[in-house]
């Protein structure tokens, strides 16, 4: 962001674009990149795409659209970001952030988070792809939403939202991770 | 009293299912025939639904979502499917998550063969891992205590172990450390964990994480044989099952008796298997870790072994010798045996050897006259008090588990302790009102705290406490007393007469009488009490253990038959080997002892997991002991002693097995024994009180309450079926489930 | 023997007393013994056990829970740099290895003069300044490598002593009762960050 901070704004009347673009608030992108993707609400929500720049900021809205508003924080991934990465460092969070009490949880998003990183650094495979979303599902049944969930608190649905929408969204970059065996930003 | 509703309909897997209200759906499941795998689930511990493992589905008002039936309390018209291709999937998931940092080291693992996780795999698991990444690594096995080893590889975080610390001991001394996937089990490193209860959190770890030293690399558990038995280290009575392989003994575990340990046993009760074969055999006769096994007679000033022919010969030579003369000879000691032994050897005193002299405690009781007089409670009734008075010495040092039964009620709601405090006690900090009491002024704090008007000065007796715990006793109705030995060095009268004022003033109080020593009640109850014949029948007369040995310094009594280790246990050291010197002196012992310094024959006996019988714990429920292993060398049952030496004096008990001599104490005091000893897995019978049937819990193959072995799965009683369930398995070993030519199961 | 210094036990001693259970006061008697100790010291630990009723391993394992208490001695200044999402886009990462390097020590360890310990951290909500970087929990807002140079050297001189002080120090801990803002206070800012964004709007046109 040309201008990263906190802002006040109405809720409905303005959208993402307005949030992102307007010189009030986040000012655009630096360098003018395009948007590859953004997280509309803290890194617990599912991820959109540029074509949901246009949604206004509204819980309702949101939500229909399968994420959520909740902390208000937006990040914006431009086209030089690595999606395996922002995704990776994503669960990582969680899985130091996890309590360690239930066991989808706590030995989930370290599973993620360690395959994840494998996927980023070398060592992808196809079948990582298929075994990621799996242990999403295990975590979060069905991957709906609003989502199910297996553990005691809702941090446990937190942890599928970024992988499965990188996955759902951006497959191809995954596989070509596993193509190049490391990320094809270095 | 209103009617309120007392039972609901839960609908599990299609079939209706009657349930209290408010009781947990996992427990209604198994109850029902439908096993729900678990781990951090124990019945014996507030659910804390943590490991997820039981996730099943529920209907809902929002469709079926998954819940943890551990946590989920039936209500009427409930629907539950715990077979779903949502709830497996849920259950591998989670399977599959506990094991991708599980070492997986089975082979070396003392929990295999007998293994939840590994069990549990087995019938609800994937058959192969998707993990590939390197697993979670600990320093392998550390020690947190002096018994208790970890290795936090193989924990699962299912908080059994530092639940059972923190909510059933009450002495958190390992809590989770860490966070995430990094969290583990941990003592401060400061204070290791000492708990006198350590190793119920083995027994119940669900994986190979906690294990206890003694056991380690011991044995695998399909070598193990096992039987029910009672323990006898202390008067609580705990139900255990003992262990072997071969004929040695390799360990002990706590069973589920509902109205005694409820599956908790203390460290002393579970790692004492060293006794019985005498520390890997020491053979000195005065070290009390050694086992006699050969009878020992005196010659020239030095023991030496003999037959059984010639100690028996001389032991009656000396006994009948000394009966001669009036109060010549009398017994003391047994408080250790076996309820037959006990009144075997008090046949032997009474009718063969024509003496009132017999005394089972060393001096360190109280006067069974007195305190088995006063109206009876079981431990139970303790646990239901409104109100638990103590006047007795530490509980959890005393009597461990009876302190943890006490604990469990206490700290829940409605029930409140009343402590007359005689020293420290690890009950104090659940006290509601604590009086202290200083040694030789019990009788007089009671009297004052019943009394109208003002305390004496002198006791400085706080008025406050003393009005709130007038008020909390009221007229004894709901309360219990628990009341034992004080202090040793004050005289037993001092507590004999505040609980005989107690029962004046408290007509409706009951009285859970805390006698310490392994069966001393059974003892008391068979007639080796002075003044109490066999059944608690008043006698007239009769020397406990400090008159007999006063008797023998002065020559009055001039030999005594002492069962068990009198100077290794008696208070006054030097007066008892005082009067030993001067006497003639035949012991009938297990083990060695300073005792046997002064010997003139010794017969040796078979000890605890050797001999069979029944024993009465302190609310004087009789329960089986059962013989695991052979006794070493030539020792003997005790009943077998008696009978032997009576017949050496020319009597015959016709007691030549313990059935028998089971049959006859029955019909001598109308305690049960032949009914108990006959059914050795019974919950036993308080003699006197009505004997409701108890609901009980199976001792589970791999003694893990809640958790069955894979083997047992789909094992479950159908609905109308209430046979007994699957014991201990005996070879061949069950096959596995999941092979088409399993045992077929009664849910499908 | 008091292991608190008397100042610090009678403020723990307050607040055991602030709370309906003693257990409650874990958390804060905690910082106290961070800000006597520097970190949470096995002395300390067993104070706060007797202060709150509790055991060495129930205290020890909730202290081990937080990234805040240190169970280890760690140097004067410890510095987070965080590396969650937001930090990472805006280089967070590359500035943890730089710091790494100019300090001279592993992420996660201390330097060998005792003074610095690097710490890789979780997001510090401070995202508007990303990457974000703490020095003992206070805001330095450095972002760039020059930026960290400069703060390390003033720090090395004790020239930010009077913003930063020796770890563990916390102020809440010690005040009686909790942060209180007047309302008006907060109508104040909130009116003049409304007329900031009209002002930003009418020079962006």
């Amino acid at each position: 962001m040309n201008r990263p901070g906190v802002y006040e704004v109405e809720m409905v009347k303005n959208t993402f674009r307005d949030l992102i673009y307007d010189p009030a608030f986040g000012g655009g992108v630096p360098g003018d990149r395009p948007v590859k993707a953004f997280i509309p609400g803290g890194v617990s929500a599912p991820w959109f795409g540029p074509d949901q720049l246009d949604l206004p900021l509204g819980q309702d809205e949101v939500g229909g659209q399968g994420s959520m508003l909740r902390s208000g924080s937006v990040v914006v991934l431009d086209d030089t970001t690595c999606l395996v990465r922002a995704a990776w460092r994503i669960t990582k969070f969680f899985s130091r952030e996890s309590c360690g009490q239930c066991t989808p949880c706590r030995e989930g998003s370290g599973w993620i988070e360690r395959a994840m990183y494998r996927l980023e650094h070398g060592g992808g495979r196809v079948e990582d792809l298929e075994l990621l979303l799996d242990l999403c599902d295990n975590i979060a049944p069905g991957l709906t939403w609003p989502p199910q969930q297996t553990t005691i608190c809702v941090l446990g649905p937190s942890i599928p939202s970024s992988v499965h929408a990188a996955i759902e969204m951006f497959k191809g970059e995954f596989l070509a991770h596993v193509d190049k065996q490391g990320c094809p930003f270095d | 009293m209103t009617e309120t509703r007392t039972s609901v309909t839960v609908t599990v897997n299609g079939r209706a299912v009657e349930a209290a209200p408010g009781e947990l759906l996992i427990d209604v499941a198994e109850r029902a025939g439908t096993y729900i795998p678990r781990f951090c689930y124990h019945p014996r511990m507030e659910p804390v639904g943590m490991c997820r493992m039981c996730l099943v589905e529920v209907e809902g008002p929002r469709g079926a979502t998954l819940q943890p039936a551990c946590y989920q309390h039936v209500n009427d018209g409930m629907v539950v499917t715990t077979d779903s291709p949502k709830a497996k999937k849920a259950q591998e998931g989670v399977l599959e998550f506990l094991l991708a940092n599980h070492p997986l080291d089975c082979p070396v693992c003392d929990k295999g063969g007998e293994c939840p996780l590994q069990d549990q795999t087995l019938t609800h698991g994937p058959g192969e891992t998707r993990f590939v990444e390197e697993k979670r690594h600990f320093v392998k096995p550390i020690e947190i205590g002096p018994l208790v080893l970890l290795d936090r590889e193989r924990c699962i975080q299912c908080a059994r172990c530092t639940r059972f610390a923190a909510e059933v001991a009450g002495d958190t001394e390992i809590a989770f450390a860490g966070r995430g996937d990094l969290i583990e089990v941990a003592p401060s490193p400061e204070h290791p964990f000492t708990s006198v209860f350590s190793g119920n959190t083995v027994q119940i770890c669900p994986v190979g994480a906690l294990t206890a030293k003694p056991y380690r690399f011991a044995a695998r558990p399909w070598d193990l044989d096992q039987v029910e038995s009672t323990c006898t280290q202390c008067a609580v009575g705990c139900r255990l099952a003992v262990q072997s392989s071969g004929d040695r003994l390799t360990r002990v575990l706590g069973v589920d008796s509902d109205p005694v340990n409820h599956g908790w046993l203390c460290d002393k009760g579970r790692f004492t298997l060293d006794a019985v074969d005498g520390h890997g055999g020491l053979s000195d006769p005065l070290d009390p870790r050694a086992r006699i096994t050969s009878p020992l007679v005196r010659r020239d000033g030095t023991l030496v072994e003999a037959t059984w022919g010639e100690a028996l010969a001389r032991a009656a030579e000396l006994l009948r010798a000394a009966g001669e003369a009036d109060g010549g000879v009398g017994v003391i000691g047994g408080a250790a045996l076996t309820n037959e032994s006990a009144y075997a050897w008090a046949r032997v005193a009474r009718e063969v050897l024509g003496t009132e002299h017999v005394d089972a405690q060393y001096g360190d009781g109280l006067d069974p006259r007195r305190v088995l007089a006063l109206p009876g409670a079981t431990i139970d009734d303790a646990c239901a008090a409104r109100v638990v008075l103590t006047l007795c010495g530490d509980p959890r040092e005393e009597l461990p588990v009876l302190f943890l039964r006490l604990r469990g009620a206490l700290v829940r709601p409605g029930h409140d302790l009343v402590e007359l405090a005689v020293g420290p006690s690890a009950l104090h900090p659940l006290a509601t009102v604590s009086i202290p009491v200083r040694p030789g002024e019990a009788h007089r704090v009671v009297d004052a705290l019943l009394d109208e008007g003002r305390a004496p000065a002198d006791l400085a007796l706080d008025d406050d406490a003393r009005e709130r715990a007038r008020r909390l006793l009221g007229d004894g109705e709901g309360v219990v007393v628990v009341a034992g030995r004080t202090n040793l060095a004050e005289d037993p009268s001092v507590v004999e007469r505040a609980l005989t004022r107690l029962a004046d003033a408290l007509p409706r109080a009951r009285f859970l009488v805390a006698l310490r020593r392994g069966n001393v009640r059974g003892a008391i109850d068979a007639g080796l009490a002075p003044g109490l014949r066999p059944g608690r029948v008043l006698a007239a007369g009769g020397r406990d253990t400090r008159a007999q040995l006063a008797a023998l310094r002065e020559g009055v009594q001039r030999a005594v038959l002492v069962l068990g280790d009198l100077v290794g246990n008696v208070i006054d050291r030097p007066g008892a080997e005082a009067a030993l010197e001067r006497a003639d002196v035949v012991v009938v012992t297990g083990h060695g002892g300073a005792t046997l310094a002064h010997a003139d024959v010794v017969l040796p006996a078979a000890v605890q997991h050797e001999r069979a019988g029944t024993v009465t714990n302190l609310e004087g429920r009789v329960t089986a002991v059962v013989p695991k292993v052979v006794a070493p060398g030539a020792a003997w049952p005790d009943v077998a002693i008696a009978a032997e030496l009576a017949r050496a004096l020319g009597a015959d008990l016709a007691m030549d097995s313990v059935v028998e001599a089971a049959r006859a104490y029955e019909s001598a005091t109308g305690y049960p024994a032949l009914s108990v000893l006959l059914d050795s897995t019974s919950e036993g019978r308080v003699a006197g009180s009505p004997s409701a049937p108890v609901a009980r819990r199976p001792l589970d193959p791999m003694a893990f309450p809640g958790i069955r072995s894979a083997e047992w799965v789909g094992l479950g009683e159908s609905a109308g079926d209430r046979s007994p369930p699957p014991r201990w398995p005996t070879s061949p070993r069950p096959r596995c489930p999941r092979c088409p030519d399993a045992t077929p199961t009664a849910s499908r | 023997m008091s292991h608190l210094r008397v100042d610090l036990r009678q403020r723990a001693e307050e607040l055991v007393a602030l709370y309906p259970r003693p257990r409650s006061a874990l958390l804060p008697l905690l910082h106290l013994v961070q800000e006597q100790d520097g970190y949470v010291s096995p002395e300390g630990i067993d104070e706060v056990a007797e202060l709150t009723g509790t055991t060495s391993a129930d205290v020890r394992g909730t202290a081990s829970f937080y990234d805040m208490f240190h169970l280890e001695p760690v140097g004067r200044y410890v510095v987070g740099v965080c590396t969650n999402i937001a930090c990472l886009l805006a280089g967070g990462e590359e500035l943890l290895a730089h710091a790494s390097r100019r300090l001279d020590c592993a992420v996660g360890s201390t330097t060998d003069d005792g003074l610095f310990t690097l710490e890789e951290t979780e997001c510090l909500a401070d995202c508007g300044h990303a990457p974000c970087v703490t020095v003992n929990h206070r805001y330095v807002r450095t972002t760039t490598p020059e930026a960290f140079d400069a703060l390390v050297d003033e720090v090395r001189q004790g020239r930010r002593d009077h913003e930063i002080p020796h770890h563990g120090t916390l102020v809440r801990v010690r005040r009686n009762g909790g942060l209180r803002v007047p309302d008006e206070v907060i109508a104040a800012e909130r009116a003049a960050a409304k007329a900031a964004r009209a002002r930003r709007l009418e020079e962006a046109g």
